[in-house]
């Protein structure tokens, strides 16, 4: 028999929602997990597509973990969904470069799909705006070209704010070990954006 | 500063990072400082390293974005697909496999298992006795034989144990003492029990042994027959199945 008993009662509106449709998902109610995918494909996707450098993959790991959501609703205990999903999507995000390990990586997404760009800041400066725009996307560029490790350690540090201890729990490794990619990876990057560090010393 | 450059490629490139990074402590703290005090490449390595990792922290994390891309589908789960992920799928999902390894293999298999069993049926039952092949019976009566030497030390010779059971010794020409039956079929038919109804009964009365005349343990041949009679009925079962389900 699972254990579909409430989760704890929070505070925070969005949580507190998450938490209601989870706990009718875990009683069996698709549409309320349906509920919960809807507020976070979004989400999951722009997390995984930066680790994955494919579309196509990044995709198929977002769907990939929201099946293993549903499969394992019985196991979460409590706290935040978001974080919840996250991590499994973090997960489904490392099998899918451990499934195209033996591909070279191809150019990062973004750089390719024009079909959509973040909303400019009326306010900035159109120099300084086209200026941090070619930064992100040397450094996107490039992030797809170092190993997949370096990119996930690289991504989840420096960009998502994990602290070392994070990432080594989701990622199976030592929080040593999650240093030293980190190290590497940013020598990779400053292999790869040698002759463009212009941009950054800007 | 001093320009080694000579020595570059052999610098330890991951000191100068943990150092870029602030996180070089006690000895690689002190390694590190005198690395960069003694070349100017690995300063200006960690001089873009630390620009580097400013802009890779001014890439906007996703809970920071102000509007995040759309996903490229919807990745809500159909009723069909939450079926299979079910918990209890599992279950479904090993018994589907079962079956469908069934109808795959089950006519070769079906037809395979019949043909042994009607080859060990035709086996069995000659060994059993069909008329004029009783020397066959040879292979079964000695598992009897030896099971009632025991009890019925043979009258002498080499024959001894054979002696016991006289069809076999008698059908296969055997040199044993014992008396031949007349009725060979029959005798070997009956296997360990001819022993006990044929001429040596007395003998093993006179040793106060009698049982041997109450139930005979079933021969190897009895045991091939059941078994492949049990072959034909799977191997025609799976024959059914598989054509059922294909």
């Amino acid at each position: 028999m699972e254990d579909v008993r409430p989760t704890t009662v929070v505070d925070d509106p969005v949580q507190r929602r998450d938490m209601i449709l989870m706990d009718r998902a875990r009683e069996g109610d698709l549409n309320a997990f349906n509920d919960l995918v809807v507020v976070y494909q979004d989400m999951l996707f722009a997390l995984i597509v930066r680790m994955v450098p494919d579309r196509d993959s990044a995709s198929d790991a977002v769907q990939e973990a929201f099946f293993s959501a549903y499969r394992n609703m019985a196991g979460f205990r409590g706290g935040s969904v978001k974080s919840w999903l996250s991590r499994i999507a973090i997960n489904a995000a490392m099998d899918a470069q451990r499934l195209k390990k033996r591909r070279p990586a191809d150019p990062y997404p973004e750089l390719e799909d024009d079909t959509w760009q973040p909303p400019a800041d009326a306010s900035a400066d159109p120099v300084t705006t086209s200026l941090t725009s070619e930064r992100h996307h040397a450094l996107n560029a490039a992030l797809a070209k170092i190993t997949g490790d370096q990119r996930n350690a690289i991504v989840l540090y420096d960009v998502e704010g994990y602290d070392y201890a994070e990432i080594a729990e989701l990622t199976n490794v030592s929080v040593g070990t999650v240093k030293s990619r980190i190290h590497r990876g940013r020598l990779a990057l400053r292999e790869l954006l040698h002759d463009r560090m212009d941009l950054f010393r800007g | 500063m001093a320009d080694s450059r000579v020595n570059h490629p052999q610098h330890d490139l991951e000191l100068v990072a943990a150092w870029a990074a602030g996180e070089a402590t006690g000895a690689d703290l002190e390694r590190a400082e005198r690395l960069l005090d003694a070349c100017d490449r690995c300063v200006s390595i960690s001089r873009d390293l630390r620009l580097i990792t400013l802009a890779l922290q001014e890439l906007p994390a996703v809970d920071a974005m102000p509007a995040l891309p759309p996903a490229p589908r919807d990745f809500r789960l159909t009723p069909e697909q939450a079926a299979r992920l079910h918990p209890s799928a599992p279950l479904v999902r090993w018994t589907d496999r079962l079956v469908a390894a069934v109808a795959a293999l089950g006519k070769p298999v079906g037809v395979s298992l019949a043909t042994l069993g009607l080859v060990g049926l035709l086996v069995g039952t000659s060994s059993l006795g069909v008329p004029g092949r009783s020397a066959a019976s040879a292979t079964s009566a000695p598992v009897a034989a030896d099971h009632l030497a025991t009890a019925a030390p043979a009258p002498g010779g080499e024959g001894g144990a054979a002696g016991n059971v006289p069809a076999a010794t008698s059908a296969s020409g055997g040199t044993g003492p014992g008396p031949k039956s007349t009725d060979t079929s029959q005798d070997a038919y009956r296997g360990g029990a001819g022993a006990s109804a044929g001429p040596y009964a007395s003998t093993l009365g006179s040793t106060g042994s009698t049982a041997p005349s109450e139930t005979p343990a079933p021969g190897p041949a009895t045991w091939l027959l059941a078994l492949s009679l049990v072959a034909i009925a799977g191997g025609v079962g799976l024959i059914v199945v598989a054509t059922r389900r294909g």
